[in-house]
């Protein structure tokens, strides 16, 4: 991929992984084939800022960690009230940090 | 989530489940209740699709199953967690497999596939929420 598409890339995404991420993610996606770019483009990221706000207000029914994939953890949450309401405060710490976790994973699936 | 991570926290949730299972028993009837912990129900005033569960598994113990299903349905769930978890986790943890991490990335992976299964058990849960609010437990 050429330097502008990864530097619009890394500017428009860069709020969705670990800073200490984005060093390697630019030389990956430096030495990417073309081709590769649609799949790239396909991968739904999930904005660590809006899942904050789905914690928030739905958290205490697993939506966050259901959007999150962590299917099992949100059925968790949702039948026992939030992990008794305390899961769901710990999880309003925690919940960005995991969405920059699996945006890593995801965009690793296809730069790895 | 890494295998050592994945067996810590669900050991934490299962030890948090019994501890508050316990307390309760423990302290029912003895007068002094212990606080309420839905957050949801505090905010909104309307209990939210959990909420009766603890009583429902309480009854449970009790052996009264058909006044812990009208509490709370979910507290079969629950029951069938606490009562299998432990023992599949010893397992694991004697025999050094990762039986359970596996069986449940499969499950996790079988219900991101199955989209009308995930859509009748949210028709489930809701009608079961519906209830809830009209019992008002």
């Amino acid at each position: 991929m050429d330097q502008q598409h990864v530097d619009m890339f890394l500017m428009s995404y860069s709020k969705y992984f670990e800073g200490y991420q984005l060093p390697a993610i630019r030389e990956k996606l430096l030495k990417l084939d073309e081709s590769k770019m649609i799949q790239l483009q396909a991968i739904s990221l999930k904005d660590p800022m809006m899942m904050l706000v789905v914690s928030v207000l739905v958290g205490h029914f697993g939506v966050d960690r259901f959007l999150l994939g962590d299917t099992g953890l949100g059925v968790a949450k949702l039948l026992t009230c939030g992990g008794l309401g305390i899961w769901t405060i710990i999880d309003w710490f925690l919940i960005m940090g995991r969405s920059r976790e699996v945006n890593m994973q995801r965009v690793a699936m296809i730069l790895y | 989530m890494r295998v050592v991570r994945f067996y810590r926290t669900i050991g934490l949730l299962l030890l948090a489940g019994y501890a508050w299972l316990i307390l309760n028993l423990l302290l029912d009837g003895s007068g002094s209740d212990l606080p309420r912990v839905c957050l949801f129900r505090d905010i909104t005033g309307i209990p939210c699709p959990s909420c009766g569960t603890t009583r429902a598994l309480m009854l449970l113990v009790r052996g009264r199953v058909t006044d812990s299903f009208y509490f709370n349905p979910f507290g079969f769930f629950i029951a069938i967690g606490m009562g299998v978890l432990p023992f599949w986790l010893a397992y694991d943890w004697i025999a050094g497999k990762t039986s359970f991490h596996r069986w449940y990335s499969r499950t996790e992976e079988f219900i991101r596939t199955s989209k009308w299964k995930v859509g009748i058990a949210m028709v489930l849960v809701l009608s079961n929420w519906i209830w809830n609010i009209t019992k008002g437990s």
